[in-house]
């Protein structure tokens, strides 16, 4: 597990810094994606989190999700472009997941993409992605993250 | 009379044990206002956040408890009352 200023970054995930979304490899053709324990830090405390149907068509860097949490209302972004095929209706009665778990059970979408093999190969995998969030997280001047008793990566 | 020992409580809306432990916390100051003081710090906001870098809390809830400028205890995570009970012990000092 790649570390940086108390965030986690779990060695077999694929990173979109500038999305600050995380992306497993489901081995099937699909993809899951999420937010990265340092954008649930700075989300704060989510309330509500609306991702689109699946079956809708996205587009590279465009949104498939909203996410609203006590100071912050935004877009979660697919680093490409492919069709929704499954969305975690957990998220629904519970947002809080995407702050207490946001590598396992905070998925937000899976997705198959429509180039997998070329849209990875542009994302940073584990370790790697840590001197893209060490600029990031200096930009918007985060000091660490902080993890709720129980939090569960 | 000597100054009142302060309990800080670190907090944040999306920790399910921070509501407990300050619960707890305070049911404690209340049977012995006179030696200790209770302050919330709420992580939500910047202010809140700040404090909690310069104590280098990772972990929510944490209960700091102080005399002054110096720390003279730290529970992270929930507390067990025999936990809290202890920070009576620096009251004989």
């Amino acid at each position: 597990m790649a570390e940086i200023k108390n965030c986690l970054l779990p060695d077999d995930l694929y990173y979109s810094v500038e999305n600050n979304v995380w992306v497993r490899d489901l081995g099937d053709g699909t993809i899951s994606l999420g937010m990265t324990d340092i954008a649930q830090t700075l989300a704060g405390s989510v309330i509500h989190c609306k991702p689109k149907a699946a079956g809708k068509k996205v587009k590279a860097n465009k949104s498939i999700a909203t996410v609203e949490s006590g100071k912050w209302v935004g877009p979660v972004k697919c680093p490409f472009s492919g069709e929704i095929v499954a969305v975690n209706e957990q998220l629904a009665q519970d947002a809080t997941i995407l702050n207490k778990s946001p590598y396992k059970e905070g998925w937000i979408v899976k997705v198959r993409p429509d180039n997998l093999e070329g849209d990875l190969a542009n994302l940073a995998k584990g370790a790697d992605a840590i001197p893209g969030f060490e600029a990031y997280m200096a930009e918007k001047d985060l000091g660490e993250c902080i993890h709720c008793e129980g939090f569960d990566g | 009379m000597a100054d009142k020992l302060l309990i800080r409580v670190f907090t944040h809306p999306a920790c399910s044990g921070c509501g407990p432990a300050l619960r707890m916390v305070w049911e404690m100051v209340e049977q012995e206002k006179e030696v200790f003081s209770l302050r919330t710090v709420k992580l939500e906001n910047k202010d809140g956040l700040q404090e909690a870098y310069r104590e280098g809390i990772k972990t929510i809830p944490t209960i700091i408890l102080s005399s002054g400028e110096k720390e003279l205890e730290r529970i992270v995570g929930s507390p067990s009352r025999e936990q809290l009970a202890a920070f009576k012990s620096h009251l004989k000092r």
